[in-house]
């Protein structure tokens, strides 16, 4: 779905880049700090906002076999993210929520759920505004790696940050 | 779609039924047994239905075989040659090959085009006729009309109802584990008439069929936004159950069709709601920091079994209707899941994960007699069969590191462990809800 959202922002980029020269707008699309939050996820994501994160952050954190506490690893990646969205004011995140295959289908939509909002809260409490974090939970339906040991498993237990 | 359609049989004529003593009957309820060999030359086609007849005559026989409790005597093997309906059994040719029960019947067309199947179910060794019937309907719906016979002859021996003229909705899978896309299907139970009811555009998991079968319910991804959506299964349109914050899953019909049960999820709290799909309105069922989820109501519709982790880790619990009088019932060891109960109120269908294995088994309401009937690398989701003796589920395999050579299909097993099948299935295929019978009896 994100895919989808990306190929749309695309074609809307190539009109707005234009625009947005010609306005001086800055990495996030608006000039002026004014918050219009339809015209900065589409320059926010034709500008690789996702990668700039992604290469500035640790973007996942993991968990035990059905816990959603966060390790102090997790408590560390979660503080750096931020921090990060504390320089980045206008970036706005979706946390995924996401489990193993070794629970069973509705359970693990719960806890998906439970997991990303670990990881929101965290993420609240060192000051990022609530308005700014949406979570989702895959359940297990969207593997982060493919394959069915304890390697595969450990690394499907996560919650991801997207930034956009 | 034709199937809702309403298709018309009319059981029209009873041939006459003599009373017996001391008949063939098969015990369901028990321990397993041989399969009872069962003699079914292809039914008679009258004028122009011979091809039609010995495909109603196959579907017959595959479904009575499917059950486990029947094995076709080998047509090979057969003395007296059945002439139509009316053809007098001679027992000692049938005694000779060691057929116990013998089925014989006729297709022909009727002047107003419908299709006129009538058959007689007789028990080879004490001589009698054990059921007559005819059945009329529209030519296209002889399958249903074959499901049928088999359902009666099912009945007829074992005492129990039927299971063949039933449908299967569940989940089509395809692609690589990383890609996989997951649609909405139904079919027969015996796999025929397969059809997709979503695109795979979405992905959608978990349909559950209304009582009256006009409707499923189910989650879907849909516009990024994890819900509960019903469809008409005959027209495809779908539409969002109610407008809750967060993520609502996991949902099931009452008995009555009127309302609904789900989970709804909110700041990674998951609790349980019904929902009345007259009024539109919520009522919140479970209030615990905990995971509470896969709710199924008992057949009366007064209590409703589900899962939680309340205890530290998963079991199920019984409450009335209305939230009130919480009770766990699971205590062995390992953790449970995804219960469901019977429709005949007798047991509790779950997942249960001990010592990395998944197992498919069921228990008692109050928590007594469990049993473990199907384990696997990773089993999930039973559902009943409509007379509650036989369970559908879904079998993963693991998958290499590429994403490949995993996997998932449909099985059933009896209730007593025994005669685990696989499904024929076009793709792969999980989460499956069996139907209600079809027909009415």
């Amino acid at each position: 779905m994100l895919k989808k959202l990306f190929a749309i922002v695309c074609a809307v980029s190539l009109v707005s880049a234009c625009a947005s020269k010609e306005e001086g707008a800055d990495l996030y699309g608006n000039a002026n700090g004014g918050w219009d939050p339809n015209v900065a996820i589409s320059d926010l994501q034709a500008t690789g906002i996702t990668e700039k994160f992604n290469d500035e952050t640790t973007p996942v954190v993991y968990f035990k076999l059905n816990s959603s506490d966060l390790s102090a690893e997790a408590k560390a990646a979660l503080a750096e993210q931020a921090t990060w969205l504390k320089d980045n004011p206008r970036a706005l995140i979706v946390i995924e929520g996401n489990c193993d295959e070794r629970g069973t289908t509705e359970y693990n939509f719960a806890l998906g759920e439970r997991r990303a909002n670990a990881a929101r809260r965290y993420l609240i409490a060192n000051g990022v505004s609530a308005d700014r974090i949406r979570v989702i939970s895959y359940g297990k339906e969207k593997p982060t790696v493919a394959g069915s040991n304890e390697e595969a498993w450990a690394k499907n237990r996560n919650a991801t940050t997207v930034a956009y | 779609m034709s199937f809702l359609k309403k298709v018309f049989v009319a059981v029209c004529v009873c041939l006459s039924v003599f009373s017996v003593k001391a008949e063939l009957r098969i015990d369901v309820s028990g321990a397993v047994s041989e399969p009872t060999p069962i003699a079914i030359p292809y039914f008679t086609g009258v004028g122009t239905t011979g091809e039609v007849a010995e495909s109603i005559t196959n579907v017959v026989a595959a479904d009575l075989e499917r059950s486990g409790l029947f094995r076709l005597v080998n047509r090979d093997a057969y003395i007296q040659k059945m002439e139509g309906v009316n053809t007098r059994p001679r027992f000692p040719d049938w005694q000779a090959i060691k057929a116990h029960a013998l089925v014989n019947g006729q297709v022909e067309q009727s002047p107003n085009g419908q299709l006129k199947v009538s058959f007689r179910l007789w028990d080879v060794f004490a001589q009698t006729q054990m059921e007559a019937k005819a059945l009329s309907t529209e030519p296209e719906a002889w399958r249903k009309i074959a499901h049928i016979i088999a359902d009666s002859i099912y009945e007829r021996v074992t005492g129990e109802s039927g299971y063949f003229d039933t449908k299967i909705v569940f989940v089509s899978e395809s692609g690589n584990q990383k890609k996989r896309v997951k649609r909405l299907a139904i079919m027969d139970q015996d796999g025929a008439n397969f059809r997709y009811l979503s695109d795979g555009k979405d992905m959608a998991l978990t349909p559950r069929f209304s009582p009256n079968m006009q409707k499923i319910v189910y989650f879907s991804y849909k516009n990024g936004d994890p819900k509960v959506y019903l469809m008409n299964i005959l027209t495809g349109e779908t539409e969002l159950v109610g407008h809750f914050d967060g993520m609502s899953f996991a949902p099931q019909f009452s008995p009555d069709g009127m309302s609904l049960v789900m989970s709804l999820a909110t700041r990674g709290n998951s609790d349980i709601y019904s929902y009345d799909l007259r009024t539109r309105k919520q009522k919140r069922l479970t209030n615990h920091p905990a995971i509470d989820t896969s709710p199924s109501y008992s057949p009366d519709g007064k209590k409703i079994v589900f899962n939680s982790d309340r205890s530290g880790n998963q079991q199920l619990y019984i409450m009335d209707k209305d939230g009130s009088n919480v009770k766990r019932i699971s205590f062995g060891e390992g953790t449970y899941a995804t219960p469901v109960w019977s429709p005949r109120g007798d047991y509790i269908a779950f997942t249960k994960i001990k010592g990395g294995v998944f197992h498919i088994g069921v228990m008692r309401p109050d928590g007594s007699g469990e049993r473990l009937i199907a384990n696997g690398f990773m089993v999930e989701a039973p559902t009943w069969s409509p007379n509650g003796r036989v369970l559908a589920f879904f079998k993963q395999m693991p998958w290499d590191s590429n994403g490949r050579n995993g996997g998932v299909k449909l099985y059933s097993i009896d209730v007593t462990g025994y005669n685990e099948r696989v499904f024929d299935t076009p793709e792969d295929a999980s989460g499956p809800a069996w139907s209600p019978l079809l027909h009415d009896k």
